[in-house]
C-alpha cells in the first residue's frame, strides 16, 4: 500500500513539475477582441487583473508589443531626480484593496491627459524604453476609450 | 445554459494563464498537507499552533526584508522550525504552558515583525506588504515557477512523511506514554511533526496569509470529525474536504474577484456547517 502511495506521490510531483514547462513564454490572450496580441484586462475579475498586471511587471518580455486594454484610476508620478518630469499611470487595486499596481501610459500626440484620480480606460501598446541606463515598461501610443 | 457556457468559457480563459495553474497546483497540495497534519494537531489540542507559527513566520519575513534578502524562504523556514520545535517539544515541561506560550509567541512575533518593517523597512508600500502577508492577498496567483517547484517538492515530501510514518503519528497523537513504553522514541516523532508543521505553515502563507492559516488546519479536521470517528476515515475525509474547499474557493475568487484567502476560509466555514448537519443526520460513522 505504501509503495502504491509513494508511486502516486512521485507521479504527482512529476505531473506538477511539468506545469513549469509552460511558464513564461506562454502568450496571454484576452478575449475582448479577435486580435490575439491583445491583452484585454477589462474583461477580467479584479483578482485576475491584479495578478495579470503583476505578471507584466515580473515578466515584461512576455507582453512586449502586445496591445493592452485596461481600466483603472489615473495617477501622476514625479521623477525623483527631475521634478519637472512627470509620468501618468493607470493604477488598479487588488481584491483586498491593500495593494495596488500601476502601468505608466503615454498618450498619442495631441491627446489631453485626464483629470487625476478619475476612472479611465486606456488602450495602447506595451513597450519598453530606456531612461538613465534603466529599462522601464509602459503603454505607448495610448488612447483613452 | 448560456450562463454555464459563459462560466466555463471564463474559467478556460483564466486557466490559459500559467499562474492560475500554478495557484491551483500549489493551493491543492498545501491544503492536502495541512489537512493531514491538522487532524493530529486538533487531537493533540494544538489547534492554535498554526496561528502562532504563522505569526512567527511573519516576524521572520520582516527580518528577511530588513536584511534585504532576495530569497527569504530559508530564513523564514529556519526560524519557524526552531519555534515549532520549542513549542511542541518543550511546551509541556516549561513554566509557561502550551497555550500561553503559543499566545505569547504569536502576538510577540506579530508586533516585532511590524515594528521592524516600520523602522527599518525599505518598501514604499508598507501597508500593502503587511496586508498582503497577513491576508494572502493575491500572492498565490503571483507565484513563479521556482516557487512552484519548492512548494511541490516540499508538499510531496510532507505527504510521503505522513504515509510512511502514519502508524507512529497515530500512536504519538493518542498515547505518547504507550509509544515510549514500546521502545519508540516519541520525542523524535514529536520533533518531526513540529518540523513538518512549520514547513506547511510557511508554504500556506502564500495561499491564505498568516492570519488565516489556522483555518486550513482546523476546519477540515473538525468537519471530518462531525461525520467520521476513526482516525483513518477522519484523515481521509479531512483531506478530501480541504482539497474541495480550496479548489472551490480559488475558483470563486478568480471568477468573482474576491480575496483568495478569505474566500477559501468562507467556503470552509460553509463546509463545516454542512458537515455538522450531516453528522447530526448520520450520527457519526465509526469507520
Amino acid at each position: 500500500m505504501k509503495k502504491i502511495i509513494s508511486l502516486l506521490a512521485v507521479i504527482t510531483l512529476l505531473f506538477c513539475l511539468s506545469a513549469c514547462g509552460k511558464s513564461d513564454d506562454t502568450v496571454y490572450e484576452g478575449d475582448g477582441t479577435n486580435n490575439t496580441a491583445t491583452v484585454d484586462l477589462t474583461t477580467l475579475s479584479s483578482t485576475m487583473v491584479y495578478s495579470e498586471v503583476s505578471q507584466m511587471m515580473t515578466h515584461p518580455e512576455t507582453y512586449e508589443g502586445k496591445t493592452i486594454v485596461m481600466n483603472g484610476v489615473c495617477s501622476l508620478y514625479y521623477n525623483t531626480e527631475d521634478q519637472e518630469k512627470t509620468y501618468y499611470a493607470c493604477v488598479i487595486k487588488d481584491a483586498t484593496a491593500c495593494c495596488s499596481q500601476g502601468l505608466e501610459f503615454v498618450l498619442k500626440d495631441g491627446q489631453k491627459y485626464p483629470e487625476l484620480d478619475t476612472e479611465i480606460k486606456v488602450k495602447g501598446v506595451f513597450s519598453s524604453y530606456n531612461e538613465d541606463g534603466q529599462t522601464y515598461y509602459h503603454i505607448s501610443d495610448a488612447e483613452l476609450l | 445554459m448560456s450562463f454555464l457556457s459563459g462560466f466555463f468559457g471564463t474559467l478556460s480563459l483564466y486557466f490559459s494563464r500559467p499562474f492560475v495553474i500554478y495557484a491551483f497546483v500549489v493551493g491543492i497540495l498545501i491544503s492536502l498537507c495541512s489537512s493531514l497534519l491538522g487532524v493530529t494537531l486538533v487531537l493533540k489540542r494544538f489547534s492554535f499552533i498554526g496561528d502562532g507559527l504563522s505569526h512567527v513566520a511573519f516576524g521572520a519575513m520582516a527580518i528577511a526584508s530588513v536584511l534585504k534578502l532576495t530569497n527569504d524562504m530559508p530564513l523564514i523556514l529556519l526560524i519557524t522550525i526552531i519555534t515549532a520545535i520549542l513549542l511542541l517539544k518543550t511546551g509541556q515541561n516549561t513554566k509557561i504552558k502550551g497555550d500561553a506560550a503559543v499566545a505569547m509567541i504569536s502576538v510577540g512575533a506579530l508586533a516585532i515583525g511590524y515594528l521592524l518593517l516600520n523602522i527599518f523597512g525599505n518598501s514604499s508600500n508598507l501597508s500593502g506588504d503587511v496586508c498582503s502577508t497577513l491576508f494572502g492577498s493575491t500572492s498565490i496567483l503571483t507565484l513563479t515557477s521556482l516557487d512552484l517547484i519548492i512548494c511541490v517538492t516540499l508538499s510531496v515530501l510532507m505527504i510521503l512523511f505522513f504515509v510512511f510514518f502514519y502508524n507512529k503519528i497515530f500512536a504519538v497523537t493518542f498515547d505518547e506514554n504507550f509509544i515510549t513504553a514500546t521502545g519508540t522514541n516519541a520525542n523524535l516523532y514529536n520533533l518531526l511533526i513540529a518540523i513538518v508543521i512549520a514547513i506547511i505553515i510557511v508554504l500556506a502563507m502564500n495561499l491564505v496569509g498568516s492570519l488565516l492559516i489556522s483555518a486550513l488546519v482546523i476546519f477540515p479536521a473538525l468537519s471530518a470529525m462531525r461525520i467520521f470517528k476513526s482516525f483513518l476515515s477522519v484523515t481521509v475525509c479531512s483531506a478530501v474536504f480541504s482539497v474541495i474547499c480550496t479548489a472551490l474557493g480559488l475558483v470563486i475568487s478568480i471568477i468573482g474577484g474576491t480575496p483568495v484567502g478569505s474566500t477559501i476560509v468562507a467556503v470552509m466555514i460553509i463546509g463545516f456547517i454542512i458537515s455538522y448537519f450531516a453528522g447530526l443526520i448520520t450520527g457519526g460513522k465509526k469507520a
